[in-house]
């Protein structure tokens, strides 16, 4: 059976099958997702662990300025915090020099979804800091170890154990998130089926095309994830 | 207890019987869409919102528009009240078949692919082609210059594909014509991709698109047409929009329509009027 009669089954008429066109637009807007993702996912987990380490620090100033930032990008909608970035911010930047200095719409997509799990993994790293047993940290002190190591040997490791479950919800979130670009033409998994939909009329195919595909995404994080937590898990530490 | 008993049964059973002459009566009460908007009193129209001055809104919020006014002329004919329901380039046609509306009035071009999913009523009632506009800085003079250029265009457009076929551009759709030209503004592309006619009246009514120009030659000419449902219940109601534009036409009260919205100017509606 020729892929053209695959895909032209029944009612149905799935272009990506044996549409050269359509096919390899779409394939690369699943690498284009998958970058999109790893760029948020490596800025956000790493901002989100160093400001939240900073939080609990416990000095004022920067304490006010991250829960600033922590109410900002979080009690405002993503879609909303992208538009503001590319139209408005970027309306500015579009301004100045002239035009030459243009700021791209995967840019500006990077940067808004970046922030918005930044906001709520500050939060997730903030709980499984204070989490953390304090028998451990009063040992470190009885042995005077140093505060450098205190953070990197134990600090950061125990709250990477304790923050997986929260922070694979939050990157779940932003794979979702990734979706929001199609607004700004970035062209991901949801602007390049709504073009393939509109070009050739298949609403209902790529609707199911995108669902398996997210899916897919998603349980391929999820897989990593739950793996990461099986390898780091302490040896009689937590229900068995 | 045997009495209620006896009264249980008889409700049953007339309950089961009502349901039976209900599903029966559905399927005998099946009628086609033209009787069904005469009952009902209105037509539901699919009209866009942004753009100016086929279909947009006033400072109220109601929708104002060469097609608002079309629509509201059809209507007439029909002896029914119209209802405008908003729709974009990219869901107009899904709205159509499910439902939601009843007839598409939302500058959509007559294609061979869209024939193949909604009946296109005929005669056409505008005709556009398809242009680009850009800075002169730019350098866009010849459709060739599109060639593997950035060009902001609107999702759904049926020339999208073509230039990024035909010309390998990368065409960014947004949502809408103000979403395009924020982006064109901003550097994120070198020319707006869009109808020729409607690029030129945009143009002319913003003021800071005035250092833009539309320079290609247009191409693709474009035929404009309302569209119904493609099962035979739209037949009647497609003959009825078909007569209502051809009288429309023919009468010239169409172009009449079109000149205080700056579009008297027209060579398809000149060329319908039979005078």
């Amino acid at each position: 059976m020729s892929l053209e009669a695959i895909g032209t089954i029944g009612n149905f008429d799935f272009t990506i099958l044996y549409d050269d066109f359509d096919r390899n637009r779409f394939l690369r807007s699943i690498i284009y997702t998958m970058s999109i993702s790893s760029a948020c996912i490596v800025i956000s987990t790493t901002l989100g662990l160093w400001l939240a380490l900073v939080y609990h620090s416990g000095r004022r100033i920067p304490r006010l300025l991250i829960g600033g930032f922590v109410a900002i990008f979080r009690n405002t909608p993503p879609l909303i915090q992208l538009y503001f970035f590319f139209f408005g911010v970027g309306a500015f930047f579009g301004g100045l020099f002239e035009g030459s200095l243009v700021i791209s719409a995967t840019t500006w997509a990077v940067i808004a979804i970046s922030v918005y799990i930044t906001a709520f993994n500050i939060e997730s790293f903030r709980a499984a800091i204070t989490g953390l047993p304090s028998g451990c940290f009063e040992a470190a002190h009885a042995l005077a170890l140093p505060r450098y190591l205190i953070l990197f040997k134990i600090t950061i490791p125990l709250t990477i154990r304790a923050v997986l479950p929260s922070l694979t919800n939050n990157l779940v979130e932003l794979i979702k998130a990734t979706s929001y670009a199609y607004t700004i033409a970035v062209p991901e998994i949801l602007y390049v089926s709504s073009q393939i939909w509109a070009d050739e009329l298949n609403v209902v195919e790529m609707m199911i095309v995108m669902f398996v595909t997210y899916s897919a995404l998603i349980g391929c994080l999820i897989y990593f994830m739950k793996s990461l937590e099986k390898k780091l898990a302490l040896p009689g530490y937590g229900a068995s | 207890m045997t009495n209620i008993t006896k009264k249980v049964n008889s409700w049953t059973r007339c309950c089961m019987a009502l349901a039976i002459v209900l599903a029966f009566s559905s399927g005998l009460a099946k009628a086609d869409t033209l009787s069904d908007i005469k009952a009902a009193g209105t037509v539901k129209f699919g009209v866009k919102a942004d753009v100016k001055p086929w279909a947009y809104v006033d400072s109220q919020g109601n929708p104002i528009g060469f097609e608002i006014d079309m629509a509201k002329k059809l209507a007439e004919q029909m002896g029914v009240k119209t209802e405008f329901i908003t729709v974009t380039s990219s869901n107009r046609i899904q709205y159509l078949e499910q439902g939601k509306i009843d007839i598409v009035l939302a500058t959509m071009s007559d294609t061979p692919k869209r024939r193949k999913v909604v009946h296109m009523v005929e005669p056409h009632y505008f005709a556009d082609a398809t242009n680009v506009m850009s800075k002169p800085a730019a350098g866009i003079n010849g459709w060739q210059d599109i060639k593997d250029q950035a060009l902001c265009g609107v999702n759904g457009a049926f020339y999208n594909k073509w230039a990024a076929k035909k010309y390998g551009s990368e065409v960014k759709a947004f949502k809408g014509p103000p979403e395009a030209i924020a982006a064109l503004k901003q550097g994120q592309c070198v020319g707006f991709l869009y109808s020729d006619q409607i690029l030129r009246i945009t143009k002319d009514e913003n003021s800071d698109l005035s250092d833009y120009v539309i320079s290609l030659k247009p191409v693709n000419p474009d035929y404009w047409g309302m569209a119904v449902r493609k099962d035979s219940d739209s037949d009647t109601l497609a003959e009825a929009i078909s007569t209502g534009i051809t009288e429309m036409h023919e009468s010239g009260q169409l172009l009449d329509l079109a000149k205080p919205y700056g579009l008297g100017g027209n060579p398809f509606l000149k060329s319908k009027t039979t005078d």
